[in-house]
């Protein structure tokens, strides 16, 4: 990233201004948003310890919620995952391909309830809506790969990308003239779904409990599928090295295909799952979670399945504490602190002024970024952070917001994810 | 890599149909066909008419599919060095096949449709669409001529390669000729109403607003006889331009800007209220195209998240202007503003071009795309509603009287000269940067181009004077626009647009266009050149933004109003599309697929030409989108260096065909 060379002249150390500015400023930025996560998260749980913050039965319906989420995250980012590890592009569609899964399951459930089946026979109709939607998605997915990005493999990175984007409007629009733009509702759930268990001290819905366990079902099917079956094991080739997998002895291109149609089915077990949480679908409804599902999948690490659900919980639940850390974001902890913090950044900056005289430009890049955020730090630990208790109005509508800063946080610190990325040898770079 | 299969292009065996082929383009087209109807395209177009009683657009709807892969079917790979098979009765039998079966799907569809009850998921495959597509007979007569008439298409669509060059424009002119009158009526009607002249107009329209027979067929007449008539005309004027040196063809090219620039001023007056409005939506996109091209196309960044320049420009120009903002209110005139709107879009620019211009290229895409979208919901929340008025937005924007009780624009003349001063003292000065570096040997100087000394100082001081007398007396002169009026939006946007294009245009042949492009192709090799790679990249995402906010203070005046609604990303969507189907990186190409997509299909909440295109026009956009990028990524109208980037495989394995070497490797 940065030129390691020292670059001396007469007048000592050249340094490109504009560079340097860069630098500091996405290193301070980086900072920055590291000390505001950590310090939300240590507010909640000081405001919670002191009995100030949420009521603490509101907490279990706040995890619960988050782990559904992150959980239907997860499983739509293991396609994401799988895409980019093979073939090195961002497949904008999967997210309609996880809402066209759904868009099956109104029509079958409807089916359903009108054979009598879904009141008398549940277990049985929630397979043949989990099996109607999983085939779409995984029909839908295997037939994009086909009409789109097969004629694009080896094209330049940014095409099958923006012909992703163009997929992912056309289904939306298509789904929209066909099927039109008014939510279409699942059923009513039997009352076995509608009441609350008692799980590992959790008070849960019995819907969220059913779809922790189907999520968790597919997960350990999938973990079985790639590293037991043969299938699995040509994925895994693959997404090595596509040359020497051909060389082996693998069809590439069938390869290719089936991880489309494996990641459609995560898609659509996703699917199944939003069905019987929100109930509800609009030919809208696979874009933001689609985006969200990247976000996912980038922070656990894009390539790497287990990271793919990891990085889906991990966002689910922030996303279902955030809003709460925000409407109640105070310096939860005694001044003292504070004024610590703004001692520690004092001497921060006295060293960054000590070592700026480096021989190399990183080296000086570093020195200077101290003193920047240092001095930043320093004002803010002496001036706004001790008793800092600011409420922001409607925080539940910065949900997407959130996720978005995570997103850009995360490239920003750690673009390898959480348990780092696996990607095949073409698109390492 | 190279396998090109020699085999099927010589001899005799491409002669015989392939089946599979046929029959695979046969299901495709029914299922195009399908969908077009499914989605309710056929019936939305089908009140409008093209020939009065004969003709309505809703057949023309379908009618182009069986034609296009009836046409398609037969399309072979054209190498050079290799003669194609002549074309002959095959293409018309397969063509006809291909038209069959698509029929086949479309009757098979219909006869689903009346005899199962599927309209509750399907909303659009009404009785009144059984009834139609069965032409008043029974389902199975109905069947019958959707099969017949779409093998007859199809076959024409075949037979098509069997016709020489001029009967094929011939065709094509009749068809353009009948398409424009009967899509243009509004604007055809328009124009001869205001210009007393409705006794026409109601002789070349019916009622229905379709064209009647009679004038149909003269104005095909005339329009193939002209055809015929300038054939060779045009051709040679091409020629003639051609021939001209330099100075000549700047000459020209100066007199055809005149012109342009008189009509610019003129026309508007005599166009109606709707082809004006549609003008003005199109120039707006020409702008946000052209900014997006800096940063796609030039520099090779793509970034998603463009809406929120557009946001940044749109709501710094109603927060300064409108008296109603909710916190700020300095009521400033509409180019007083554009200053600060264009400083706002500097900052915006480099707050969110500095995080991500180390990130690579798709890391890149979504990160910009996020931060468009935090733009929006940060606009849209309770939590800036204080500042920006939340969901319901910002009204009574650049107002021309201290109240805010009449809309309008007032144009200070004075500002418009600080304006010039200040892209004139910034081009003077990257001048006599450049001419410095040159003579200081420290770069080479750009081949071709010469920096006259007088030119550079004329821009320097002038420059200079004009900022400073701009500002001292900034209301010398002014023109008031009362009301929101079309023709002076079209007016004013004309004028935008050509400082963006004239920008552009400089831009690309500069030092810094050369290092976007290097930077596109190549982003490492550029580096190790000793092109700086953070501010270029910078550079180019401030340049971008900055046009982008032209476009939103330009958006804000003209509607008067703005909500968080308006920057959704399928805005920066389309503004993409804008510019990859005319071809990234090609200042006409922008211009053209403005013209193009903006113009006839519409923008994304904007109308356009094909009023019946409304609720169609983002599934357009997306086939538009996935056929550009399978068919030809580098766009309608390109830059040559960027085709040659995108078709460096192609043209390497026609020159090993060429070469006739049998060397393996050499291909790759």
């Amino acid at each position: 990233m940065i030129n390691e060379n020292p670059t001396l002249g007469r007048r000592g150390l050249q340094l490109d201004v504009a560079t340097v500015v860069v630098d500091v400023f996405v290193g301070a930025l980086k900072v920055f948003l590291l000390f505001f996560a950590v310090w939300s998260a240590v507010a909640v749980i000081v405001l919670q310890a002191q009995g100030i913050g949420l009521a603490g039965e509101s907490w279990p319906g706040i995890i619960t919620g988050g782990l559904v989420q992150g959980a239907m995250y997860g499983l739509i980012a293991l396609g994401y995952s799988m895409v980019y590890g093979i073939l090195g592009f961002i497949n904008f569609a999967h997210g309609e391909v996880f809402m066209a899964g759904i868009m099956t399951g109104v029509f079958v459930s409807a089916f359903l309830v009108e054979s009598g089946m879904w009141l008398n026979a549940f277990p049985l109709a929630l397979l043949i809506l989990l099996m109607s939607c999983v085939l779409t998605s995984a029909l839908v997915a295997m037939i994009i790969e086909r009409v789109a990005y097969r004629r694009l493999r080896g094209a330049p990175r940014l095409i099958p990308l923006i012909t992703s984007i163009g997929v992912s409007f056309f289904i939306q629009y298509a789904v929209l003239g066909l099927f039109g733009g008014q939510f279409r509702r699942f059923p009513d759930l039997p009352p076995a779904l509608r009441q609350r268990y008692r799980v590992l001290g959790l008070d849960i819905g019995g819907a969220q409990l059913l779809v922790i366990c189907v999520a968790i079902v597919a997960m350990v099917v999938l973990w079985w599928f790639v590293t037991r079956s043969r299938s699995g094991r040509a994925i895994r080739a693959v997404a090595e090295d596509k040359e020497i997998a051909a060389l082996m002895g693998i069809d590439v291109d069938r390869t290719i295909v089936m991880t489309f149609v494996v990641g459609g089915a995560m898609a659509g077990v996703a699917g199944t799952m939003w069905a019987l949480i929100f109930r509800s679908v609009i030919p809208f409804t696979g874009f933001l979670p689609g985006i969200k599902a990247f976000t996912a999948a980038v922070l656990g690490g894009i390539g790497n399945l287990p990271g793919a659900m990891l990085g889906g919980m991990t966002l689910g639940m922030v996303e279902a504490v955030g809003p709460t850390m925000l409407t109640s974001l105070r310096w939860p902890i005694p001044d003292l602190v504070a004024y610590l913090l703004g001692a520690v950044s004092i001497v921060a900056v006295l060293w960054g002024i000590r070592t700026i005289r480096t021989a190399t430009v990183a080296g000086a890049t570093r020195s200077i970024t101290l003193i920047v955020l240092g001095t930043l730090m320093a004002i803010l630990s002496f001036t706004v952070l001790p008793g800092y208790n600011v409420i922001i109005p409607g925080a539940s509508q910065l949900k997407d917001m959130i996720a978005f800063l995570v997103l850009i946080g995360v490239l920003m610190i750690r673009p390898v994810g959480l348990l780092g990325e696996r990607l095949s040898v073409e698109e390492r770079g | 890599m190279s396998a090109i299969s020699v085999s099927t292009l010589d001899g005799g065996a491409t002669h015989a149909l392939e089946a599979r082929k046929v029959i695979r383009s046969g299901l495709i087209a029914g299922a195009a066909l399908a969908l077009v109807v499914a989605v309710g395209m056929f019936l939305a177009f089908d009140r409008r008419k093209i020939i009065d009683p004969f003709l309505s657009a809703g057949y023309l709807v379908i009618m182009w599919v069986p034609i296009l892969f009836g046409y398609r079917v037969s399309v072979r790979p054209a190498l050079e060095g290799f003669e194609g098979p002549k074309p002959g009765r095959s293409n018309v039998v397969a063509g006809a096949i291909v038209g069959a079966i698509a029929g086949a799907m479309l009757g098979l569809l219909i006869i689903i449709t009346d005899t199962f009850n599927i309209r509750d998921a399907f909303i659009h495959l009404s009785p009144t669409l059984v009834e139609t597509l069965s032409f008043g007979g029974s389902l199975y007569t109905g069947t019958l001529i959707l099969i017949v008439g779409g093998a007859v298409l199809a076959a024409f669509g075949g037979a098509l390669h069997t016709f020489n060059t001029r009967t094929k424009e011939i065709l094509a002119t009749l068809a353009l000729t009948i398409l424009a009158f009967s899509f243009l009526e509004l604007v055809i009607g328009d124009i001869l109403r205001s210009a007393g002249l409705r006794p026409i107009d109601n002789w070349i329209y019916a009622p229905s607003r379709g064209l009647k027979p009679m004038p149909a067929v003269l104005f095909c007449a005339i329009a193939v006889a002209a055809r015929i008539f300038f054939q060779g005309r045009s051709l040679r004027v091409n020629e003639r331009y051609r021939a001209m040196d330099t100075k000549g063809q700047q000459k020209w090219g100066l007199v055809a800007g005149v012109v342009a620039i008189a009509l610019g001023a003129f026309l508007p007056a005599i166009f109606g209220t709707f082809l004006n409005d549609v003008l003005s939506n199109v120039g707006l996109f020409i702008l946000l195209g052209l900014g997006l091209n800096i940063v796609v196309g030039y520099a090779g960044l793509l970034d998603l998240g463009y809406v929120a320049f557009f946001a940044v420009g749109a709501y710094t120009a109603a927060v300064v202007t409108s008296p109603r903002s909710p916190q700020f209110t300095p009521e400033m005139a509409f180019f007083e503003a554009l200053p600060w709107v264009l400083l706002m879009a500097v900052i915006a620019g480099l707050f969110i071009g500095t995080p991500v211009i180390r990130m690579r290229g798709d890391y890149l895409a979504i990160v910009t795309l996020g931060f468009g979208e935090i733009i929006r919901i940060a606009l849209n929340s309770e939590w800036l509603t204080p500042l920006f008025g939340g969901a319901q937005g910002i009204v009574r924007i650049a107002p021309i009287d201290p109240g805010g009780a009449v809309s309008g624009i007032r144009v200070d003349f004075g500002y418009v000269l600080a304006v010039a001063g200040v892209i004139a003292l910034i081009v003077g000065y990257m001048r006599w940067r450049d001419t410095r570096a040159v003579a200081r040997e420290q770069v080479e100087p750009i081949p071709g181009v010469v920096y006259e000394a007088r030119t550079t100082s004329l821009l320097l001081v002038g420059g200079m004077l004009a900022i400073g007398l701009g500002l001292a007396f900034p209301t010398f002169a002014t023109w008031t626009i009362i009301g929101i009026n079309p023709a002076n939006m079209f007016r004013i946007v004309l004028v935008f647009v050509a400082v963006a294009i004239f920008v552009s245009w400089r831009l690309r042949d500069s030092r810094v266009g050369r290092a976007w492009m290097a930077i596109r192709e190549d982003e490492q090799i550029a580096q190790s050149m000793g092109i700086n790679i953070v501010t270029n990249k910078l550079l180019a995402f401030v340049m971008g933004a900055m046009m982008a906010s032209l476009g939103g203070a330009f958006f804000a005046v003209k509607l008067g109003t703005i909500f968080p609604h308006s920057f959704e990303i399928i805005q920066s969507i389309i503004i993409l599309v804008v510019v990859i189907v005319g071809g990234m990186g090609s200042i006409k190409g922008v211009i053209i697929g403005a013209v193009v997509l903006i113009g006839i299909l519409g923008g994304p909440t904007q109308v356009g030409l094909l009023r019946e295109m409304a609720e169609f026009k983002l599934l357009a956009y997306g086939v538009i989108l996935i056929w550009m990028m399978l068919n030809r990524p580098e766009g309608l109208w390109p830059e040559t260096r960027r085709a040659r980037e995108l078709h460096q495989e192609e043209m390497g394995q026609d020159a090993w065909l060429k070469s006739g070497s049998t060397t393996e490797g050499e291909t790759s």
